[in-house]
């Protein structure tokens, strides 16, 4: 009489990988099912003979080294927590301010909210504005350039 | 392998990628050193060359190196390293198929009490056996190597291939009757095949 019994777990049984239950009750079922006993005699006599039959290489000792030349040893260095506060200083960061300040200048030069005024006075008004405004922002545009080479050259000589 | 040692094995790693992720990537030839038998025997059975083995096992490690910062410590370390390789092995099998099969009398580790004779029948066998297992479907040869030859159970495997684990048991039954078929002897015979017959090693796979 066939054996309906689920054939999905008979390799995780010759590899021992299941619970305890699951194994005490396979066990005890292979007591009296001829059928799956033959199933776990084919796979366990495959490992045996596979394992036999299994070709183990010597990895070149060349393998070992070239990758250890090939990797870049100091990829993980920047994840420490010294590293993640330098990056706060970075360039980059800098870079979405001066967007940000950018487009400010540029809404307040919109001429579409003074339809009133006449040309030679827009661009009187124009120049008066421009001039207002850069002058705070090329102070701390230079304020910022000496602070951020201050940083970095602290920073490289904690490196050192 | 028992639980114990699994468990020794998951802790040294675990301890040793932590060391590598804060910046300490020297550290990283001990992994290299602890797995790299495993990986370069899985590339030899997918290319069957030793050149492109040895090509294929540096690649599996720097890709490896480069993801470290990916790898989730809720799983084993092994896992995660055997589902770069065999994803980067099946890649390269759809790339490049092998030109040419090159039959590995490499180092066979066999025991000193073992004679010339015992050992070219070793060899032999071997040869039979990953080249057979190498012809099958990439589905069913993966499951085979990583069941047979890098002693992964069905769940491990269902991991490293992202399949189910009752696929996985599947594909084994059916990828052991393929080999089986694959081994086979054929009544036109010949010598290497008398090595296969019922009296042989290999008729063990029934």
């Amino acid at each position: 009489m066939p054996c309906y019994r689920s054939r999905d777990n008979w390799h995780s049984y010759v590899k021992k990988s299941l619970s305890e239950t699951e194994l005490d009750e396979m066990t005890s079922h292979l007591d009296h099912c001829s059928e799956c006993h033959d199933v776990v005699s084919v796979i366990q006599e495959t490992v045996c003979s596979l394992t036999k039959s299994r070709v183990d290489f010597l990895p070149p000792t060349a393998i070992k080294i070239n990758i250890m030349m090939a990797i870049d040893k100091n990829r993980y260095v920047e994840n420490s927590p010294s590293a993640n506060s330098s990056q706060f200083f970075a360039l980059k960061n800098w870079g979405l301010s001066m967007i940000a300040a950018g487009l400010l200048l540029f809404a307040l030069n919109l001429t579409s909210l003074t339809p009133n005024f006449k040309a030679g006075q827009m661009d009187e008004l124009h120049m008066e504005l421009n001039k207002q405004i850069t002058i705070p922002f090329d102070k701390m545009s230079q304020v910022a350039n000496d602070a951020l080479g201050k940083i970095e050259s602290l920073i490289r000589s904690k490196h050192k | 392998m028992h639980d114990d040692e699994a468990q020794v094995i998951l802790k040294r790693d675990a301890a040793l990628i932590h060391t590598i992720l804060k910046g300490n990537g020297e550290r990283y030839d001990d992994i290299v050193e602890r797995y790299q038998t495993g990986l370069y025997r899985t590339a030899y059975y997918y290319t069957q060359n030793v050149e492109d083995a040895r090509d294929l096992t540096q690649d599996i490690f720097i890709k490896a190196y480069n993801n470290l910062a990916g790898f989730k410590q809720d799983s084993a370390f092994s896992t995660w390293l055997y589902r770069i390789a065999i994803n980067h092995c099946l890649d390269w099998c759809r790339k490049k198929k092998p030109q040419y099969v090159e039959a590995a009398y490499l180092n066979n580790l066999s025991t000193e009490d073992d004679s010339p004779e015992d050992l070219f029948l070793q060899q032999e066998i071997a040869y039979e056996v990953q080249a057979a297992v190498s012809s099958l479907p990439a589905i069913y040869s993966t499951v085979l190597i990583l069941y047979y030859f890098e002693d992964f159970s069905p769940q491990q495997i269902a991991d490293i291939t992202d399949t189910p684990k009752r696929t996985v048991e599947t594909r084994l039954f059916r990828g052991r009757k393929m080999l089986r078929d694959k081994l086979h002897p054929t009544p036109s015979g010949g010598e290497g095949h008398a090595m296969l017959s019922e009296s042989g090693q290999l008729a063990q796979l029934r």
